[in-house]
């Protein structure tokens, strides 16, 4: 994502729309495909990345630029994600469901029913530590940094989320020599 | 180290990049010689990291803007007057500190005016006991106004 001039942040949060749609422009696309890794699906990462940017333009005049933009609204879009992760569990009593769609989603592109599937067997503290590593590409500081935990409590959940996507792995039929 | 000692790094500080080259270059070394590490590095890599790393990117829909947009406009408005939040912090402690001080400035005042009030009533009470308190003398001259009515009236 590219940098955010201060004077576009400041202007939005005195409700300028044109310069609060700047900040969508550039940040809408990481956003979403947070929500959509978080969620697994499509109409919830909608729902997410909505609820996402109506949150930041309500608190934009609370960011006073301690940390840098992206950072703040990768924390949004994480407690948010994770908030709806676990209001659809509550909801299913299943950890992300994986729907019928991944048969058909599988023509679109096989390795998307995989991605879906070892995500789906994290849960939310492990899923967005992984997505904003292998996904987003974000250093474990940055992850830190975002989720405002320990770098090591990043290790933690790093190495148990592999520990259970080698288990996953080897359960959809894939070889799994370890 | 020994070969756990290497597979927690493995899983993930030398997956991610994460570490120091110096620690790099001992753990390459260590998968050159080690055959149960090299497999575990290897499957590591295939199974939880590189499926994830190819992942598409996925782009927000076009309409998705208009309705985070129609969300923020069609949202109740802030009440007319909005004060910062510092600035309405400060504004409460002074109109707190202005309240108590007039509060005991009240009690200040009431406080002279009920010693003053004590004290007069005191004397009145003293007066009273002596015998040459006021009243007796008003008691007396009443009687005496109505004595010289009575009469005149006779008269």
């Amino acid at each position: 994502m590219q940098d955010i001039p201060d004077n576009i942040i400041k202007e939005a949060s005195e409700g300028n729309m044109s310069a609060f749609q700047s900040i969508y422009d550039v940040s809408s696309d990481f956003v979403y495909n947070l929500a959509f890794r978080m969620a697994n699906n499509a109409e919830d990462a909608k729902e997410i990345t909505q609820d996402v940017f109506v949150n930041i333009y309500k608190n934009l005049k609370n960011f006073q630029f301690r940390s840098s933009f992206k950072t703040w609204a990768y924390r949004i879009a994480v407690n948010t994600a994770i908030n709806t992760c676990k209001k659809r569990t509550r909801e299913s009593g299943k950890l992300v469901e994986l729907t019928d769609d991944i048969a058909a989603e599988t023509k679109e592109q096989p390795n998307e029913a995989l991605i879906k599937s070892l995500l789906a067997a994290l849960n939310p503290e492990q899923r967005s530590c992984i997505v904003l590593r292998n996904i987003e590409g974000l250093s474990y500081q940055e992850i830190a940094d975002t989720l405002k935990i320990n770098i090591n409590t990043v290790r933690s959940r790093l190495k148990r989320a592999r520990e259970a996507l080698v288990t996953q792995f080897g359960k959809r039929g894939g070889k799994n020599e370890l | 180290m020994n070969c756990k000692e290497i597979q927690e790094i493995i899983i993930t500080d030398y997956l991610d990049n994460e570490i120091s080259e110096g620690l790099r270059k001992e753990i390459t070394l260590h998968l050159s010689a080690c055959s149960e590490c090299k497999r575990f590095e290897e499957a590591m890599r295939k199974t939880a990291v590189e499926p994830l790393k190819q992942a598409e990117k996925k782009n927000a829909p076009k309409a998705l803007w208009y309705n985070i947009k129609d969300k923020i406009e069609s949202a109740p408005k802030p009440a007319f007057f909005h004060m910062p939040r510092p600035a309405f912090a400060a504004a409460a402690i002074l109109t707190v500190l202005i309240i108590a001080f007039s509060f005991i400035m009240r009690l200040s005042v009431r406080h002279d005016t009920a010693e003053v009030y004590l004290q007069e009533q005191a004397q009145f009470l003293v007066s009273l006991t002596s015998g040459n308190g006021n009243t007796n003398d008003y008691e007396e001259q009443d009687n005496e106004n109505l004595s010289s009515a009575v009469e005149e009236y006779f008269l």
